[in-house]
């Protein structure tokens, strides 16, 4: 080839790379100077409050007054009527709130395990994005041995009282509150303001429930410490080993279990009234409007129910049980903006969804992986219920691996515990009270429950690379403690 | 003294060129010498090299500005803007000015709202560079083209190869834009295909920086050749 013949192709070239530089220089010049994605970022605040039942809040239905203040804050606020958790640990639970991811992408498949570390996280995403991050958490599967941590430029793990229910200091049980008020204070008062992400674990309602005067008597009188009929030593309905061991022997009297009830009650009116002064910290200051809270549970709570099927384990707890008083959660949440026309979406939807919708109402762009669904376009359907809509359960308590997945006709649930494999059945649309595992007269549609399992556990492929760390001795006495591993 | 041939100089660079692509995939993961030929890093013995070649075509950018000198053409100077382009790219593959400068820009909003519109995260910011910095890269590129369209008239070969070089290292770049976006996702796959086009990104950056030399010397090996006939 002759340089010749060459020069109209280098003028060619020439002009292309003029033209294209050109063009790129004005198209940079409009994305660095966009306004759209600048303009707002408005605050997030996620409350997780653990062990809360849905059926325990006012806005739920609850008779007795338990929570003024998050009824309030409903008002401004879209109510989710069937809302569910991914798992019912504490870990794995939240591992997917902040992640977006489910248990086995994201690894966190029991307490005292971490994320995989190349897991991006929420805390991660808005940081990036310029927001302030602090996380407040009140349990020691949620510390930074968890992972969760990861992109919270201010983390603080704020255990509250110990279970020593005569010697515990109650100051313990508003410290977390109190750290959380301190932080928003001077966050608000901040005269160059960045948006800020506060995600708040509360733990107070978690069993023990002994909630510090004048929450204890609050709703009912409680029985003093008092020797009982069949119990070794003095009984103390406070002491959540104590009740428990009463109810699975059957020599809790019937009135002590209402004195359970009042003393949940009384942890979530604790917990409420501080809500409500920390509430009042972001009106007083005029960031209430500008901030997206989310007020939800990681699990429910089992108290004296008892199933009729040997699958569900018997209360009091939450853990590995999937009944629907464990798995369904209260969701609320309140986007930006004074009161609107708010609705109360009867879909079933899930914690898997969580992190996508926050992302749209933070003004964020969706991330890809993650398999949740944002609920903004639910949020203007009131009452409508998608009956396609299905709920999926996973994660591995004790090292048995649990699938699950929830309609609202069916609940199926696998364990598979060290190769031996059992499987429940729960017609939801005749039997709500879960007492019967129809899974022998159901075959075809436990096969096709399962083959939707199967399909999602391909789409939701595990995440490879990484092993969750070992856990500190210290993380490892709490959890024996709580009951959550053997020792 | 024996000169050195510029085909000998071609073999050799194309021979350490592939010999460090072969060490990178022996050595990806092993616990000591996984990082001293880590292609993907910075400050070993592959950014060392890079940086050898992109001084080795600085050199011979010069040697070739001294050879056309006595020919007193206008445009004769170029060449030892070419020598300084080489030099710069030599000290910023050790120095890592360009990731200093991105590293300016990415922090403030702007970096925010680049962030969001490539879908990347901060972790790979440094990735970014080659967007933010593409108005000028090209416009280099397309003077470095003419450029070399009028030296090599004589020389056609040169011209063909300086294009594959220069194309050889808009590859590169583009290759890093696409590896920001790999590294986005936290999968096993994704840094298989991140392991993948660093390898093609690398390899093309080594056979850029080694056309650049032997183009280079052998227009001045040449000219000199001529001129001394």
């Amino acid at each position: 080839m002759k340089p010749v013949q060459k020069k109209p192709l280098v003028v060619l070239l020439a002009l292309a790379g003029i033209l294209t530089a050109g063009f790129i220089s004005f198209k940079l010049n409009s994305i660095i100077n966009e306004t759209k994605t600048l303009q707002r970022r408005p605050n997030l605040f996620l409350i997780t409050l653990d062990t809360l039942r849905p059926d325990h809040l006012n806005i739920y239905g609850y008779s007795r007054k338990t929570s003024p203040a998050i009824s309030e804050l409903a008002k401004d606020s879209f109510v989710f009527d069937n809302a569910f958790t991914v798992a019912t640990n504490s870990g794995p639970s939240h591992a997917t709130m902040l992640t977006g991811l489910y248990p086995l992408q994201h690894g966190l498949m029991d307490n005292g395990q971490a994320i995989k570390p190349n897991i991006p996280t929420l805390a991660g995403i808005l940081k990036e994005r310029g927001y302030e991050t602090s996380g407040f958490v009140g349990y020691h599967a949620l510390n930074d041995e968890s992972g969760l941590d990861k992109g919270f430029q201010n983390f603080e793990f704020i255990p509250i009282a110990s279970h020593d229910h005569d010697e515990k200091d109650l100051e313990d049980d508003f410290k977390g509150f109190e750290a959380v008020k301190n932080w928003l204070s001077s966050k608000v008062q901040e005269e160059k303001k960045a948006p800020f992400f506060v995600w708040m674990h509360v733990q107070n309602i978690h069993e023990s429930y002994d909630p510090p005067p004048p929450y204890n008597t609050l709703f009912r009188d409680i029985s003093p410490p008092q020797p009982l009929k069949g119990f070794r030593g003095e009984f103390d309905i406070r002491c959540v080993n104590d009740m428990a061991y009463a109810w699975r022997k059957g020599i809790l009297p019937p009135e002590m279990k209402e004195e359970v009830i009042a003393l949940y009650d009384g942890e979530i009116r604790l917990v409420d009234d501080q809500l409500k002064q920390i509430f009042e910290i972001l009106k007083s200051s005029g960031a209430y409007d500008e901030t997206v809270i989310v007020i939800l549970s990681d699990h429910g709570e089992i108290f004296f129910e008892r199933y009729e099927n040997d699958f569900y384990k018997i209360g009091p707890g939450h853990y590995g049980r999937y009944s629907d008083a464990v798995i369904r959660i209260p969701l609320i949440i309140k986007p930006t903006g004074g009161r609107a026309s708010l609705s109360r979406p009867a879909s079933l939807v899930s914690t898997i969804d969580l992190a996508p919708t926050i992302l749209e109402l933070l003004n964020q762009e969706p991330k890809s992986w993650m398999p949740g669904k944002s609920l903004v376009p639910l949020m203007n359907q009131s009452g409508v219920s998608n009956s396609n809509q299905k709920i999926f359960i996973n994660e591995s308590p004790f090292e048995t691996k649990f699938y699950g997945v929830r309609s609202d006709k069916w609940k199926l649930i696998i364990k598979n515990d060290e190769g031996k494999e059992s499987k429940l059945l729960i017609d939801i649309q005749n039997d709500p009270k879960e007492n019967s595992n129809v899974l022998s007269g159901n075959l075809q549609s436990v096969k096709e429950l399962e083959e939707i399992l199967e399909s999602w556990k391909i789409e939701n492929k595990s995440v490879d690379g990484s092993v969750s760390k070992e856990m500190s001795e210290g993380m490892r006495q709490a959890l024996i403690d709580g009951g959550y591993i053997r020792d | 003294m024996k000169i050195i041939s510029p085909k000998q100089i071609l073999i050799a660079l194309l021979a350490i060129d592939g010999a460090l692509g072969v060490l990178y995939l022996i050595t990806n993961g092993h616990p000591e010498w996984g990082s001293l030929f880590n292609l993907a890093a910075e400050n070993n013995l592959p950014t060392w090299f890079s940086s050898f070649q992109f001084f080795l075509a600085g050199l011979s950018a010069f040697y070739c500005w001294v050879v056309v000198k006595p020919a007193q053409l206008a445009f004769n100077w170029i060449w030892s803007a070419v020598g300084v382009l080489m030099l710069f790219l030599s000290l910023d593959e050790t120095m890592e000015i360009h990731e200093a400068l991105i590293d300016s820009v990415m922090s403030g909003p702007a970096g925010e709202n680049l962030r969001a519109f490539f879908g990347v995260t901060q972790e790979t910011d440094s990735l970014l560079w080659t967007v933010v910095f593409a108005p000028p890269m090209i416009l280099v590129g397309v003077g470095l083209m003419v450029f070399y369209y009028f030296s090599f008239k004589k020389f056609p070969q040169f011209f063909s190869w300086a294009l594959v070089a220069l194309g050889s290292l808009a590859l590169a770049a583009g290759l890093e834009l696409v590896e920001a976006k790999i590294l986005t996702v936290a999968n096993e796959s994704a840094m298989n295909r991140y392991f993948l086009l660093t390898l093609i990104e690398e390899m093309a950056e080594f056979l850029a920086a080694t056309l650049f030399v032997w183009i280079h010397y052998s227009y001045a090996w040449h000219l000199q050749k001529n001129n001394s006939t």
